[in-house]
């Protein structure tokens, strides 16, 4: 569906996008994410023809997107959804039409159909400015829908938005992007957004991709310490592996050993990344089945959205997500001695 | 309601294309003459009658007579009618214009407050009354755009060999109707064309305070513009509103002009209409 | 005061006796300045929506011709249209000097960067986004402007109102371009400016006040129309 090769060019001094290679098949939900200026706003805008490239291909259904003549085609036969919804001072169903309206093309019930698969049906006589913000997000979801699109670009789409109405306009878009089997490439700034409704993903920094495959890979096994940082790993311990066992790697790290399970060679410098959901935090000495158990010293217990964020010190630093029953049940309070352990297969390894 | 409002344009557009029609380029004369003709309303009596018989359209544009003669030698103009002799015996030495023929007059007269505090009523010579004028240090408004009446005017002052106090000078640069205006708002003296007090007696305090010099005499000439100078000028339109000016109708209608108004003749015809 | 209070009464009384002349020059004021009006929204809407959209090198000095424009002395432009239309002028073939067209001509050339400039800063006050987004909804380019100019509509109405203001009530450049010439380019304004001069105080009014009448009925009714679309658009 998406072909970019050798995409390199100079937004500004000192800031560029450079894509060497980049495929998107058809029927995939793919999310660019990044931190703020790492260009992927620039790269959308590329694939909805926005932003005049010059260099390198972009194919874009087969066609080749930087001739001219292929730019109407292209324009009509994809959708951009803004992070604002932009409506038209009328009704939502002239403003759901207005698609077809543009193309010439006639209704034969295509509105009336996006207006019920979005759950707007009800307002399809208001003016869409009286409506509330997630029912004018709905609209232009609905309007970038009705022409049964090949591709549907969206740009960071939910960040104006309520986490409620985020949830439930984010699961029915879930449904309704299976159903359709349309390509969909979405910029976000939130991994929660990726983890949700992509089947892949690139993760991009300062114009380039750091990493590219699913979202539970790129999460559980970051290739660098700047995608682990970005997706959240906050444990990220330099160190060397000391010994080897099958797959089971001795690691020196922060003066102590760590196990993980990894495919390094002995004597790498390597990153050790623990996400804060892996570690356990327990007042019990007894490893149980985790191989890694450290005595730790409670830092900082800090409130995480619905949970908490425990900073240890095990000689090292270790950041750990508590529940709040837990936090509560054990008492947890900075300066407390408690023990910190996580699996071999949690922790994972960055060559450096 | 929104049919309505694009017809209005359109039926404008029509209706000015329409006018533009009538006023074809190849029946248009263009006429330049005097503020003085235009404001007595001899212009509207003379060009009405003219256009009666919609061959022709007359284009008049009233201007000072040093204005119209440049028209005349920008090939502007097709016709002139103006009162500045010297300038137009210059104007058809060089080329500009033939058939000059000086065909009407009137005269000029000199015009103060009522008080008269330079005590001119009464003064025969023009040159003598501007004498006393520049003596008593009165302010006189003059037209000072460079027209047949102010050509006059500075003559005259030639004549009286005195220039008058700069601070009480007051030039104009309008047309005859407008400087006489200006001069009644001031109570200051003038040199008016007798028709164009006439025709504004009624609406101003200035009276005559000198009239009947032979220098008063303001006599108008007619003067073709040279069509082998300038070959956009209409010649045969110029040359159709010529002998109608110099027919004996049109003598009758300048003649008659003003008695039932103002009781008085105001224009004079000096030339044998055929 | 006592004169000017006749003038008024014998202004009025004149309005109503229906003096032919008087209709004859109120009616070519309003055609001239209305035909004038339609020409120069046709070219300045669409052309100020483009500019304010559009990205192109010299954007900022356009822009600043566009706001220069509309400061223009209307009687600089009638003196350079008179020198264009004139006889010696490269425009004479067109014959327009001394004529109603070419006094249309000069009013076009005044409302015109009027109307763009409004028309400019209305479409600025659309975030840019919007024009993509209509764009990515699959709008050649005019298209997309379109809408958005229907957004706009107000405003544009707005600029409408206020080109026509600026060409009705304009003496200047009519007067010298079209001579003020009776019953051919003779106007309210330059027909007010003759009566004055000449005294005639109360033709002077009378004209005067119809002037005022005219572009006020004018004004109450393009007034009215915006009034009743953001009324609209409020309500809903």
């Amino acid at each position: 569906m998406i072909k970019i090769r050798d995409l390199n060019f100079a937004l500004a001094p000192g800031f560029g996008l450079s894509v060497p290679r980049l495929d998107i098949p058809q029927g995939r939900v793919f999310a660019i994410i990044g931190p703020n200026g790492a260009g992927k706003t620039t790269l959308l805008n590329v694939l909805a023809l926005f932003q005049e490239s010059g260099a390198g291909s972009l194919e874009i259904m087969g066609k080749d997107a930087y001739d001219p003549r292929n730019k109407l085609f292209l324009r009509r036969s994809m959708s951009f959804v803004f992070s604002q919804p932009y409506l038209l001072n009328d009704t939502v169903y002239r403003n759901v039409a207005l698609p077809l309206k543009l193309r010439g093309e006639p209704d034969e019930g295509r509105v009336a159909e996006m207006l019920e698969l979005f759950k707007i049906s009800a307002f399809k006589d208001r003016n869409a400015n009286t409506l509330s913000q997630g029912e004018r997000h709905r609209v232009t979801l609905a309007r970038a829908f009705v022409t049964k699109p090949g591709l549907v670009l969206l740009d960071e789409p939910f960040s104006s938005l309520d986490a409620r109405i985020k949830d439930t306009i984010m699961h029915d878009l879930r449904v309704i992007f299976k159903a359709a089997g349309t390509t969909v490439v979405l910029v976000t700034q939130d991994q929660g957004e990726a983890l949700t409704l992509c089947d892949s993903m690139a993760v991009m920094k300062a114009g380039r991709i750091l990493q590219h495959g699913s979202p539970q890979d790129i999460f559980a096994r970051p290739a660098s310490a700047e995608v682990a940082d970005f997706v959240g790993v906050e444990t990220i311990l330099p160190g060397s592996v000391t010994g080897k066992e099958d797959n089971l790697c001795s690691v020196s790290a922060g003066g102590k050993t760590l196990e993980v399970i990894a495919g390094c060679a002995v004597g790498d410098s390597v990153l050790v990344c623990v996400r804060p959901e892996d570690v356990t935090v327990s007042k019990n000495p007894d490893a149980g089945s985790m191989r890694n158990h450290f005595g730790a010293r409670i830092i900082s217990v800090d409130p995480w959205r619905l949970e908490y964020k425990v900073g240890l010190d095990c000689g090292f630093s270790l950041m750990a997500a508590v529940t709040k029953q837990s936090v509560e049940g054990m008492g947890l309070k900075p300066g407390m001695a408690v023990f910190a352990s996580f699996k071999a297969t949690a922790a994972h390894l960055i060559k450096r | 309601m929104k049919n309505i409002r694009w017809m209005f344009p359109v039926i404008s557009a029509a209706l000015i294309f329409g006018c533009q029609a009538k006023n074809g380029p190849q029946n248009a004369v263009r006429l330049v003459t005097t503020t003085s003709v235009r404001d007595t309303g001899l212009l509207d009596v003379l060009s009405d009658a003219f256009q009666k018989d919609g061959k022709y359209t007359l284009k008049a544009v009233a201007v000072g007579s040093g204005q119209a003669m440049q028209l005349g030698k920008t090939g502007e103009a097709d016709i002139l009618w103006v009162h500045s002799p010297d300038d137009e015996k210059q104007f058809v030495e060089e080329g500009y214009g033939t058939d000059r023929t000086t065909f009407m007059y009137n005269d000029f007269v000199i015009l103060g407050p009522a008080q008269d505090p330079a005590k001119v009523k009464g003064v025969k010579k023009a040159a003598d009354a501007f004498k006393k004028i520049a003596a008593a240090k009165a302010p006189f408004i003059s037209r000072g755009d460079k027209s047949g009446t102010h050509k006059k005017e500075l003559r005259i002052w030639d004549a009286a060999k005195v220039k008058p106090a700069a601070d009480k000078y007051i030039e104009a640069g309008q047309g005859m109707a407008a400087t006489l205006t200006l001069a009644d708002e001031k109570n200051a003296y003038a040199l008016v064309d007798r028709s164009t007090y006439l025709s504004m007696k009624s609406k101003i305090g200035l009276v005559i305070v000198s009239e009947g010099d032979d220098a008063l005499l303001n006599r108008y000439s007619l003067i073709l513009v040279n069509p082998a100078k300038f070959p956009k000028v209409n010649a045969a339109g110029a040359r159709a509103f010529f002998d109608f000016v110099l027919s004996k109708p049109a003598k009758e209608m300048v003649e008659k002009f003003g008695q039932d108004k103002y009781g008085k003749q105001l224009f004079f015809y000096d030339y044998a209409a055929k | 005061m006592e004169f000017i209070v006749s003038g008024f009464q014998k202004g009025i009384a004149l309005i109503f006796s229906g003096n032919a002349e008087v209709y004859a020059i109120a009616r070519l004021s309003l055609l001239v300045s209305m035909f004038a009006t339609v020409i120069s929204v046709l070219i300045g809407v669409p052309l100020g929506a483009l500019i304010a959209v559009k990205k192109f090198p010299s954007k900022k000095i356009v822009i600043s011709l566009v706001n220069t424009g509309m400061g223009l002395p209307p009687v600089v432009v009638g003196l350079l249209v008179m020198l264009f239309l004139s006889r010696s002028g490269p425009l004479s073939f067109l014959e327009w000097l001394y004529t109603p067209m070419g006094m249309v001509l000069a009013q076009v050339i005044i409302a015109t960067p009027v109307i763009t400039g409004l028309s400019m800063s209305a479409m600025q006050s659309i975030d840019p986004k919007f024009y993509r987004q209509i764009l990515t909804l699959g709008a050649g380019e005019w298209q997309a402007l379109a809408v958005c100019l229907k957004e706009i509509k107000l405003s544009v109405l707005a600029a409408v109102i206020a080109g026509f203001g600026s060409v009705i009530s304009e003496v200047g450049a009519v007067m010298i371009v079209g001579g003020n010439i009776r019953s051919q380019t003779r106007v309210l304004t330059t027909a007010t400016v003759l009566q004055t001069q000449m005294g005639n105080y109360d033709m002077a009014i009378a004209l005067g006040l119809i002037l005022i009448g005219l572009t006020f009925i004018i004004n109450l009714a393009l007034t009215f129309i915006q009034q009743q679309k953001a009324q609209a658009y409020n309500a809903k």
